[in-house]
């Protein structure tokens, strides 16, 4: 299916220790899919072997049913946001997103758009070093934007997002998945989650201990902030 | 908080960076590798019965030609205790940079600064209490019986050196306060530390070239390794050098007082 | 070269535009070339030919290029941004490849506008003296000397690739070429097959048997062969 990611009984060892163990999951095209856990749960390891970023010691992770590496334009099939701009600090906004879109062959009158999409159109000229932490946030999410791609991979997108701007990316990831578009985002703040994801995944130590829509992980909780302590807390699913 | 303790702070601060740890590696290691393959290279010509062959015969300047590489480790040392305090760190980049922390925690920025030197200097005094005497001793035991007497003053330029490398730290920390950033000045201060530095060119030009903070500083313990005839006595020369530190260290307190962190 | 590499060559040539501290280090290679061969050629002792006194300002003008190497893969990672370029291209292989020929195009026009900058402030600062300007230098010795600038700042890219910072590249090559090279120059003559040494044949009017012009060039090309293959095996394996 276009636009599907699937992750397979991936492992990745630092050193000695292992921080993911058999995290499998999808995420589905026309769905919101929230890849939940506490801080240092794997999650971000999970979306950069995704990315084709870091290797995994075991498993797959396939976009299209391809690994990412393989990929002949990925921004044109996957637009992603890790933390930060991702950009060096001395170049200008505009000049970041216009490498880019040479790199994968996209027209350049994409930049302007995707400026404007987040709201960073007046200062595209300005150098990434002076901009706060949440236009750099936004400066990823137009960066995850500018090949128009059928997936996007999120990690912490509301990180830095004043009220407006989290307002206005939930609006966003909606009518993404709504047009047929696929969104995985990772996130350790519960409500978030709980207001836009169709799916969960929630990952502890490394771990993926449930799965599903939201409604059949949080059945049996009165909330899902329940469901979650429960779930990745010391006495449940980790070691 | 008190000044000891702000001496202190940048004390951990700066010994703990990994960039310092190979500056110091850099000053210690260096001049004693050098050193080894000067004496070996200079034990080779004398056994050869050919001393010709290399620009000196003596143990002593085996070592004190490596002297520039050790004064790469203390420019690297100067240039980081400064730089990183303005690296942006990854997951903040839109403005997390050490200077905020290090500022609201010691508002007062010449304590700060001051702080920061004496932390260099005292680094760079450790490494050349190691890497000097180990280099000669280590000189001394290649070279050992091949060698002419051994010339006078051998003390004197050891501390000579010690102070040159002090010195350079210490402006290679001022500059870094001009630029913020290391780049320009570690290009500017290596090339300088070299024996193509613009200040031998210079000196070619003009013999008030020898009042320029590197060849003055120099004199302190190159002697006849300095290839310029108008060189200043030691005395003077580091007498020199330590007024053009002084006063790039005044600047550098200045700007850092005036400007926003 | 296939399309995909050319167009990560195109990619890297818009990232380096962008970035200010390229044009300002070509622009201040410039500069030096300008100020060193003016200094040169005023000295009372300098050489009489313009070609000959560009040719001994090179050694300073080397820092100019081992910049641009180390800045071209170390600016990478001083805010992360490598995670966005691997985004963008994924195979390694490709990446390098267009920042090798983007660091060629660089270092190739600072290095040629740097030494015709020197050609022409020598001959303006010599016929302001009262010696006759000659010129018997052979010109192909400053082809060579473009060559060796262009080649030897390529030592400072395969560094910046496996230090993965410019600050550290910036000084083992530096001090390497700069500090370590001449020191032992003077003392053992198995210094001649260091890489700044025998790419030095390429424009030096002095040979050092056995080393020629050809086989220092080879020397010279082995280094960067091997800290090149290196650089490109450890950025291949390494996770971003």
């Amino acid at each position: 299916m276009v636009g599907m990611l699937s992750v397979e009984r991936l492992v990745k060892r630092r050193g000695s220790r292992e921080i993911l163990t058999d995290v499998t999951f999808r995420a589905a095209p026309g769905r919101v899919t929230g890849l939940l856990g506490p801080n240092g749960a794997g999650k971000s390891s999970t979306l950069r072997i995704l990315l084709g970023l870091d290797r995994a010691d075991a498993g797959t992770a396939l976009v299209d049913g391809r690994p990412y590496r393989r990929l002949r334009q990925p921004l044109r099939t996957v637009g992603s946001m890790l933390d930060g701009s991702g950009a060096h600090r001395s170049r200008t906004a505009r000049n970041h997103l216009t490498w880019m879109a040479r790199s994968n062959h996209i027209p350049t009158r994409r930049v302007a758009e995707v400026l404007d999409q987040v709201g960073l159109g007046a200062v595209g000229g300005t150098r990434v070093g002076r901009f706060s932490y949440g236009m750099c946030q936004r400066l990823g999410l137009a960066a995850a934007l500018l090949g128009e791609p059928r997936a996007l991979v999120l990690d912490e997108p509301v990180n830095g997002l004043d009220p407006e701007g989290i307002r206005w990316i939930r609006g966003l990831l909606r009518g993404h998945a709504d047009a047929g578009g696929t969104v995985l985002l990772s996130s350790h703040l519960i409500s978030e989650v709980d207001q836009i994801a169709d799916d969960l995944v929630v990952i502890a130590h490394g771990r993926v201990v449930a799965a599903g829509p939201t409604g059949e992980v949080t059945a049996g909780y009165p909330t899902l902030e329940d469901a979650f302590f429960a779930l990745t807390g010391p006495t449940a699913g980790g070691r | 908080m008190s000044f000891p303790n702000t001496v202190a702070a940048e004390i951990r601060k700066t010994a703990t960076l990994p960039a310092t740890m190979v500056a110091l590696a850099v000053a210690v290691l260096g001049p004693v590798a050098i050193t080894l393959i000067n004496a070996v290279g200079v034990r080779a010509a004398l056994r050869s019965g050919r001393p010709e062959l290399t620009a000196y015969t003596s143990p002593v300047e085996a070592v004190f030609s490596a002297v520039p590489i050790g004064t790469v480790g203390a420019v690297v040392l100067g240039v980081v205790a400064v730089s990183a305090e303005y690296t942006a760190n990854r997951a903040n980049i839109g403005g997390g940079r050490q200077i905020t922390t290090t500022l609201t925690a010691t508002p007062g920025r010449l304590g700060v600064l001051a702080g920061k030197a004496i932390a260099v200097s005292l680094l760079v005094a450790v490494a050349a209490l190691v890497a000097i005497p180990a280099s000669l001793a280590l000189a001394d035991k290649i070279i050992g019986g091949y060698a002419p007497p051994t010339p006078d003053g051998v003390l004197s330029r050891s501390v000579g050196a010690g102070i040159y490398w002090m010195l350079t730290a210490l402006t290679a920390l001022a500059v870094t306060v001009f630029t913020r950033n290391g780049i320009a000045p570690i290009i500017v201060l290596v090339v300088n530390s070299s024996l193509v530095s613009v200040s031998v060119l210079l000196s070619h030009l003009t013999p008030l070239a020898r009042f320029l903070p590197d060849l003055a500083g120099m004199s302190m313990f190159a002697g006849d390794l300095l290839a310029f005839d108008e060189a200043l006595a030691p005395l003077p020369g580091g007498l020199v050098m330590a007024t053009w530190t002084a006063g790039l260290l005044v600047l550098a307190g200045a700007v850092f007082r005036w400007r926003d962190a | 070269m296939s399309r995909s590499h050319a167009r990560a060559a195109a990619t890297e040539l818009t990232k380096l535009s962008g970035l200010p501290a390229v044009p300002a280090t070509a622009v201040g290679t410039i500069g030096a070339a300008m100020v060193i061969t003016g200094a040169l050629a005023a000295a009372p002792l300098g050489a009489d030919d313009p070609v000959a006194v560009v040719l001994q300002a090179v050694p300073y003008l080397q820092a100019g290029t081992v910049a641009l190497g180390v800045l071209v893969v170390g600016t990478e990672y001083t805010d992360g941004q490598i995670r966005t370029t691997l985004l963008c291209v994924p195979d390694r292989l490709a990446v390098l490849v267009g920042k090798g020929i983007a660091y060629l195009a660089w270092a190739t026009g600072t290095a040629v506008a740097a030494l015709v900058t020197g050609l022409l402030t020598a001959r303006v600062a010599l016929s302001t003296h009262d010696v006759p300007v000659v010129t018997d230098s052979p010109v192909w010795r400053v082809v060579g000397a473009a060559a060796y600038l262009v080649l030897i700042g390529s030592l400072g890219l395969a560094l910046a690739t496996l230090t993965r910072a410019v600050v550290p590249a910036l000084v083992v090559t530096l001090s390497l070429i700069l500090v370590v090279s001449p020191v032992l120059g003077t003392v053992t003559p198995h210094a001649r097959y260091l890489p700044d040494r025998a790419g030095a044949l390429l424009y030096l009017p002095d040979p050092a048997p056995p080393l020629t012009p050809v086989s220092g060039l080879l020397v010279l090309l082995g280094w960067i062969a091997v800290t090149g293959g290196g650089a490109a095996a450890a950025f291949r394996r390494r996770d971003a």
